[in-house]
């Protein structure tokens, strides 16, 4: 393992594959399937508890979005749960509003609105439960609602980001994007008079039926869609609107690290790489410590790629158990934190 | 049930949930003995009568998460037509327990099937179970319509044969190599695509960024749909493609159900079979295709339902 300097952050790069910690794994019998309310929404998760003594520590994942659900490509997070509530971790593994198993319709990008009430209510459950200490882990587009959430909840305090698209911080404006719109009518119309479009519509009854009721509900979004009640309302507090450097601030002065895991192929640090100085990175350059690893890390596409990620969360854990270790020492030896 | 409300002031969260627009409610829970235990979710009406219940058998490994949020749909719109649906992970995916040894079978596809539709059974007494199998889940699928509860029986996008399955998901994991390799201008994505040419598997093997285990390769690549369904059985076959010719293994199927007196409908839907998740960000319920696949399920298993079993 070496380190360099990489664009105002502590760059680690890794090479090989370290060993895997030998614990033992939670099961289904020490877990509960759970719908938690946020706005007018219920998201659904996954609680891990601890199978030994409870170190107080939660772990919370965020995945990517979009098609994902709880347990992640080939179970990386089911995995990653069970395994570290051997080591007397809580873990909660969740589907934000629109994936997986929850409700809604994840409209949009934005780290803001609906995304955060579901992250908030996340957070609030897991310190009633008895969480003291959270670390959220998330990938890709989690990533960036990982770091979002870090910047709202104390309770938060450290995070490990997999591959995120932190240039999207860069923006000074928004992360949001916004969702492709629908057809304009002329193009629907073109599509639905193509020949084997029509053939279809002629001959096949359901068909017929299907095309109708689209055409109602394209009318009825057209004419009700922005009161419809079961779309989430579009982000009202977009707070990646600030710039990147008074996003991270709190978390420099919380002093929360921000472990992040690229591959060095992989498409998010590639379009960092290309927009060079990234100054609220920079400015939190001593909370940030990036790792390169020569396997795509992104979407997680190959088992190493999936165990590079599991590798990079133990040790964050590791990590943030030995200062937590130092810390208490210290307290206990009267000292100030501050020396 | 599993209300976890501990204080007026403290979050109120539970393993289920009720939907105000619809009255339905959607019910998680763990099934089975401790260390084999399965991830279920029941969906019911709001109406304590209910017209009959949907087990809906999932795929497995990458094309498990491809169709995910689709299945949530269909079991969401069977509920507003006054239908209950039991939706599972198999041991060894998604929240379930893992397998002794890591290998999935037919066998125990079709035990975590039944152990789900049992629950369903249980909770609901539906007067009439339809099955509901999407790609290799209609193995498992059309095999519990015909050792268990003979009713109706959705196919979506069938895999008819086990061998194709795994062949499809060895080109795809190719495929995915060579589009790696081809961004990188280096080798890296040849973990992926290491044996993944042919259908000899010497050992287990890694298939778009899942692990197939051996024993799982050679039980699930001999399992064929069934040559014959029985005499009035009621079929809704799915089929995704771009073309304007069906399936080929389709058709044959088709002719033969219908030759033993099955009554086979087809729904085609344009739409490219994936293999992957796709890298585009839509949410399945903006889909027109997947709109199409909802409808078009639950509309036929409505329909059956009304027709005398």
């Amino acid at each position: 393992m070496g380190r360099r300097s990489h664009a105002g952050t502590v760059v680690t790069t890794v090479h090989g594959r370290p060993e895997r910690l030998r614990v033992e794994s939670a099961t289904t019998a020490d877990e509960m399937p759970v719908y938690l309310p946020a706005g007018p929404e219920h998201v659904f998760g996954v609680l891990t508890r601890p199978t030994g003594p409870a170190n107080g520590t939660a772990l919370l994942c965020f995945h990517a979005g979009a098609q994902n659900l709880t347990s992640h490509r080939n179970r990386v997070f089911t995995r990653l749960c069970r395994e570290v509530a051997g080591a007397g971790y809580t873990a909660f593994r969740m589907d934000f509003h629109g994936t997986g198993d929850s409700s809604g319709v994840l409209v949009d990008r934005g780290v803001s609105g609906q995304t955060m009430v579901d992250v908030d209510v996340a957070v609030r459950w897991l310190t009633e439960q008895g969480a003291r200490r959270i670390v959220a882990v998330g990938t890709c587009w989690g990533g960036l609602v990982a770091l979002v959430a870090a910047t709202r909840h104390p309770a938060i305090v450290s995070t490990c980001l997999i591959s995120p698209p932190l240039y999207f911080l860069e923006t000074g404006a928004s992360v949001t994007r916004g969702r492709p719109q629908h057809e304009r009518l002329s193009r629907a119309l073109l599509l639905a008079l193509r020949p084997h479009v029509l053939r279809l519509f002629l001959s096949e009854r359901g068909y017929r039926r299907w095309a109708l009721a689209r055409a109602r509900r394209r009318i009825h979004l057209g004419l009700g869609g922005p009161f419809s009640r079961r779309r989430s309302p579009m982000p009202t507090d977009d707070h990646v609107k600030v710039s990147g450097q008074s996003l991270l601030a709190p978390l420099v002065q919380r002093r929360v690290p921000i472990r992040v895991l690229f591959g060095e192929q992989d498409q998010t640090y590639l379009d960092q790489l290309k927009l060079g100085r990234l100054p609220s990175l920079e400015a939190a350059s001593e909370i940030i410590d990036t790792v390169i690893t020569p396997v795509t890390v992104h979407r997680m596409p190959t088992v190493r790629s999936q165990e590079t990620v599991l590798q990079f969360v133990r040790d964050c854990l590791a990590r943030d158990a030995a200062a937590l270790h130092t810390t208490s020492r210290r307290e206990r030896a009267g000292l100030l934190l501050d020396d | 049930v599993g209300a976890l409300t501990t204080g007026a002031r403290r979050l109120s969260a539970s393993t289920r949930w009720s939907d105000p627009e619809t009255g339905s409610t959607e019910e998680a829970a763990f099934l089975g003995p401790s260390g084999r235990g399965i991830l279920a979710f029941l969906h019911r009406p709001r109406s304590w009568e209910i017209r009959g219940g949907v087990l809906l058998c999932p795929s497995l490994y990458e094309d498990f998460q491809v169709n995910y949020r689709s299945e949530l749909l269909v079991a969401r719109a069977l509920v507003r037509r006054g239908f209950a649906a039991v939706r599972f992970h198999y041991r060894g995916t998604g929240n379930s327990d893992d397998l002794a040894g890591g290998a999935i079978t037919f066998d125990t596809m079709v035990d975590d099937a039944r152990t789900a539709a049992a629950w369903l059974s249980e909770r609901t007494d539906p007067p009439r179970m339809t099955t509901c199998g999407s790609r290799l889940g209609a193995l498992v699928a059309s095999e519990l319509t015909r050792r268990d509860h003979h009713g109706p029986l959705v196919l979506w996008a069938p895999v008819v044969d086990g061998a194709d399955f795994f062949r499809g998901m060895s080109r795809a994991s190719l495929l995915a190599g060579v589009r790696a390799d081809a961004r990188k201008g280096r080798d890296e994505g040849r973990d992926d695509a290491r044996g993944a040419s042919g259908s000899a598997v010497q050992g287990d093997v890694e298939r778009l960024g899942n692990v197939v285990h051996r024993k799982s390769y050679e039980d699930l690549s001999r399992r064929s749909l069934p040559t014959g369904i029985g005499a009035g059985s009621r079929v809704l076959l799915v089929e995704f493609g771009l073309g304007d010719t069906g399936n080929p293994q389709y058709r044959d199927l088709v002719a033969r159900w219908t030759a033993d007196g099955a009554l086979v409908d087809e729904l085609r839907v344009r739409k490219r079979l994936l293999w992957m998740l796709p890298d585009k960000w839509e949410p399945e319920e903006d889909s027109p295709t997947t709109r199409e696949v909802v409808e078009g399920i639950t509309g036929w298993v409505d329909a059956a339902t009304r027709e005398p079993s």
